[in-house]
Order: C-alpha cells, then structure tokens, then sequence
C-alpha cells in the first residue's frame, strides 16, 4: 500500500508514481518483462526491532552554522541540514587516492540528488508505513485484486475515465497556475469531448491527440521551486510530504465537489469516490509494487526513495515535456 | 623532416580509410552489442545454472562499472573501508545481482530491445545517456535510460533509469540505512550474504 491513492482527489502523481515504481525492478538490468508478481516469502521481518527506534544520524561533521548563509540552511530544518552536510561531505569522493581520476559523482549520477536523504520524522513514518502495510496485506491489496480479476477491463478503464472527468477542475486550474496555457486546452477540451459524448466513461480525447495530464497543486507549488519541506507518511494515503500534503488539502478546496456534495449523503458520495480511486490506482499496481518491494532490504527506504525520485522526475517534466532522461531535456537528441 | 611532415596526412588518412568499429565509439552500439550478447549467453536454460551464473557475472565485470557503482553506492564508508572490505561488498553485490537478475533471463530468448537515442552530456564527452525500450511480451513498452561512461576506450555501464527513478541512488539510500541499522558497510555485507545465502533475492 505505499502508493496508495484512497481517497486523493488528484494526487495522481502518486498514483502514477506507485504505478511506475515497479517499472524500476522489472526493468533493472533488463527484462523485468517477463517476471510475474512476486512475493518474497522473507523470514526477515520486515522491519527490524532497530527501524523502530531513532535512528542513528551520521556523525555531524558539519554544523548548520557552517553552511549558515547559503539557501540550504535557509530552507532545511537543523538535523536535516546536519544529515545533508555530513552527506555532502562524504560524497565529495572525487579524489585520486580511489584509483579513478575521471570519477565525477555528479556529473555521472546527477547533481542536487546525491543529499536528498533527509527524513526527520523517520521514526512516525516508519510507524505510519508499518500501519498502512498492514491495511494494505489486510484489506486494499486484496480488494484490489478481486477488483482486477472479477472486473472487466473495459469496465475498470471506464470507472478510470469517469474518474478522471470528474478531476478535471482541480487539474485545470493547476494547468493555468502553472502558467500552462496550452495544457490547460488540452485539458478543457477533454472534459468537452469526453463529457458530452460518453459522460466521461470513456475516453474518446486521447486518441484524438488530447492525452490526460495530471495536474495538482503539490506539483503546483513544485514547479514554483518549492522543495518538498520534508517526507511524509500519510495514514492511509501513503507516501507524501510537506509540500504535497498541502497540496493535497488545497486541492480538496479547490474541488467544486467539495462544495456541491454537501450534507452526509453528498459526504458518502465523496468517500465513495475517493476509495474508487484508490482501489483502481492499487488494482493497477499490484505487480509493480509487489516487483519493487521484491528484494528490499528495507522496504521503507526504498519506497521513501523512488517516491521521491519519481515525484521530482514528474515535476521537472511538467517544467519541459521533453525532459524523459536526466539530461534528455536538452540538446539534442541522436535518433537512430 | 619530410617523415614528420607525412606523419599527420598519414595518420589522417588511416582514420578514414580504417573505419572504425562502431562500437568502439557509439555507446548505443555498445549496449546493443552488450544486450544481444547477454540474451545469447543468459537465456538458454539448457545451459547449466552454475555456468551461466558464471556467465552473468562475467559479463557484469564487463559491462559495468562496478568500482565506481559500489563507491558511488556506499558513498562515506567507502573511503574510510579497507580494500578487502570494498572487494567483499564487490562480490556479495555481484551475488545480489546475479540472484536477482539473472532468473529473469529465462525465457527470454525472444526477447525484443531497442536504442533509441543518445545524448552525450554537453560538458563531459565521455558520459552518455542512451534511452533503450523494452518490448514486454504482455504489455506496455518499458523505457528506460542508461548511464554509459567511456574510459580508457571502453564503455561501462554506471546506471539504469526507468521512468526518472535510479537504480544507483536507491540502493545508495537503502544501503545506507542498511549500514546503519547494521553497523557499517561490514554489517552491509553480512546482511547481504545472508540473504543471498537464503536465496532471498530469487525472484518467485
């Protein structure tokens, strides 16, 4: 249950996130194509007793007062600033005593990511994460799954669709305060086309060139420049943070739906949706996530990470469409 | 004199009468070359599974790098650790791989990929991105970026990316709560024997 989407109105970075995680395992080195579901049937608990506890920092090496003044240490809390500082400085491994002259950490494995290991409220995430890996084994994993195989197909894509037209406020007015025009009409056409001839069960936009994007205001505030604050996990809803999670809530009152389901029927309405939502995200990423979490030696970690990196990745690429790759957003490609 | 006035033209023209192997210069050519090999020596299950781990690791001392992987991978410890210690984390981490992945090469034998494009970053001639889409038998294309690294003439493999997500930098932050959960990178090591020893890798 990591991804999970109960109940996020459009948090759909999350949702795609979660779907795409898999993608890393089973492409890593190569064929995940080919591998099923997997479910490690691991004797290690999955969280050992010491996760539990506070977990240890690196030593701190640098203060914050010694990186006082730059933007870092305007925008991070004390022990996360610590934790980068004695990150950064172990990472500077540039030197040729290792036998590798040309070695150059940022230029290969990317700049500005190499830090981002703050997590100052790991001890409660971990716990949170815990809880809702329980619920997830107990309820929504295999509520998923019924859904997956007892549901048509045909079915499952119109229940997405309708879904889908049903955010389209929230990711329209996202569009247009991230300065994007152009996605914007894309994205009021779809509610047009889609609305008036299927009432949003079926997407007859895509195919005409009109793709579904999927805007919300965590990523809003993203490509604005704001960092994520710090990680966060969500009961229930999963991976988040600071800076999503207040998305998440500015959606909510952005959303006519809050306003036109009033009272407690309008209410079930609304809790009813969100569970549709999250049990088709988690129908459609049972394999990735089972394949991510495969061989973890810690699962918390590893999902905190590719949360985060795809999360980032999605953002960038709001910024430029054309950015797939690290550096594929510049200069030009060589097709072959 | 009139040797060293000959010698640039002659030089010259052997760089353009000789054409040069591809792959010695074109990263995509490389992992091609690489991918088609791999699939060739890995997907053949009538090979004993002794042989092609031995295979699989053979061709990861090849294709990768794995001296800067692992450094990059440990980040702090791995200066401060002996050379013994670095090499066991090498060869668990192999072991890790080779659990992992190479099951996944069953069966593959039809198995479809392609280079898409290249980009050599603007400021360093010798790392390149190369996109490479995987055609699964049972749904979407997968896409995927390879860090490629040219040193000393050949071509190595730094890192994978599939959909903005490293493989490098997530097992780095695993590994480094790992380390410190266990106690360093000694306490890393052992716990990744263990596992491999369990078998707790193996895919199904």
């Amino acid at each position: 249950m990591l991804g999970l989407t109960i109940s996020a109105r459009s948090d759909c970075a999350a949702v795609r996130g979660s779907r795409s995680i898999g993608l890393l395992a089973a492409v890593v080195l190569a064929l995940g194509a080919c591998a099923g579901p997997q479910a490690p049937d691991s004797a290690e608990p999955r969280f050992p007793r010491s996760a539990f506890l506070a977990a240890p920092l690196p030593d701190r090496e640098l203060s914050a007062t010694q990186l006082s003044g730059t933007p870092v240490a305007a925008a991070l809390p004390d022990r996360m600033l610590t934790q980068r500082a004695a990150l950064a400085q172990g990472d500077d491994l540039g030197d040729e005593a290792l036998g590798d002259p040309d070695y150059d950490e940022e230029a290969i494995f990317g700049a500005g990511e190499a830090g981002n290991d703050g997590d100052p409220l790991e001890t409660l995430n971990r716990f949170t994460f815990a809880f809702n890996d329980m619920l997830d084994t107990l309820f929504l994993r295999p509520v998923a799954f019924t859904y997956r195989e007892a549901v048509p197909l045909g079915l499952r894509n119109a229940i997405q669709s309708f879904l889908r037209n049903l955010a389209t406020p929230v990711i329209l007015i996202n569009d247009l305060l991230q300065g994007d025009g152009e996605r914007a009409l894309i994205t009021a056409k779809r509610f047009f086309v889609n609305t008036t001839f299927s009432l949003g069960f079926y997407d007859y936009a895509e195919p005409e060139g009109l793709p579904y994007n999927d805007a919300d205001f965590g990523q809003t505030l993203g490509t604005y420049g704001a960092g994520e604050g710090f990680y966060l996990v969500l009961p229930v809803l999963g991976p988040s943070s600071l800076r999503d999670t207040t998305g998440r809530i500015v959606d909510t009152f952005l959303d006519p739906f809050t306003y036109a389901a009033g009272g407690p029927q309008g209410r079930d309405l609304s809790t009813g949706r969100s569970v549709l939502e999250g049990v088709d995200a988690r129908s459609r990423n049972i394999d990735s996530l089972d394949q991510a979490r495969a061989d973890a030696l810690d699962d918390y970690v590893r999902i905190r990470s590719l949360w985060r990196q795809l999360r980032q990745d999605h953002i960038l690429k709001r910024e430029d469409p054309s950015a797939t790759g690290p550096d594929f957003g510049s200069g030009p490609i060589r097709q072959f | 004199m009139l040797r060293h006035l000959f010698l640039p033209f002659t030089l010259l023209l052997l760089s353009v009468a000789v054409p040069r192997t591809e792959a010695a210069d074109d990263p995509a050519a490389f992992l091609e070359e690489f991918g088609r090999e791999a699939i060739a020596q890995l997907a053949d299950e009538s090979v004993p599974v002794s042989q092609r781990q031995q295979r699989f690791q053979e061709m990861l001392d090849r294709g990768f790098d794995l001296e800067a992987i692992s450094r990059f991978i440990i980040a702090r410890p791995w200066r401060s650790a002996e050379e013994s210690e670095r090499q066991a984390f090498i060869t668990v981490f192999k072991d890790y791989l080779t659990q992992r992945f190479l099951p996944l090469f069953e069966g593959y034998a039809n198995g479809e990929f392609r280079t898409g494009g290249v980009r050599v970053d603007q400021d360093n001639e010798d790392l390149a991105w190369v996109r490479v889409t995987f055609q699964s038998p049972r749904g979407q294309p997968i896409q995927t970026d390879w860090r490629i690294r040219r040193n000393g003439g050949e071509f190595r493999i730094l890192d994978i990316r599939a959909e903005g997500a490293s493989m490098a930098l997530t097992l780095r932050e695993e590994y480094a709560s790992v380390m410190r959960q266990e106690g360093g990178l000694a306490g890393l090591v052992t716990r990744l024997e263990e596992q491999v020893e369990r078998g707790a890798f193996r895919p199904n």
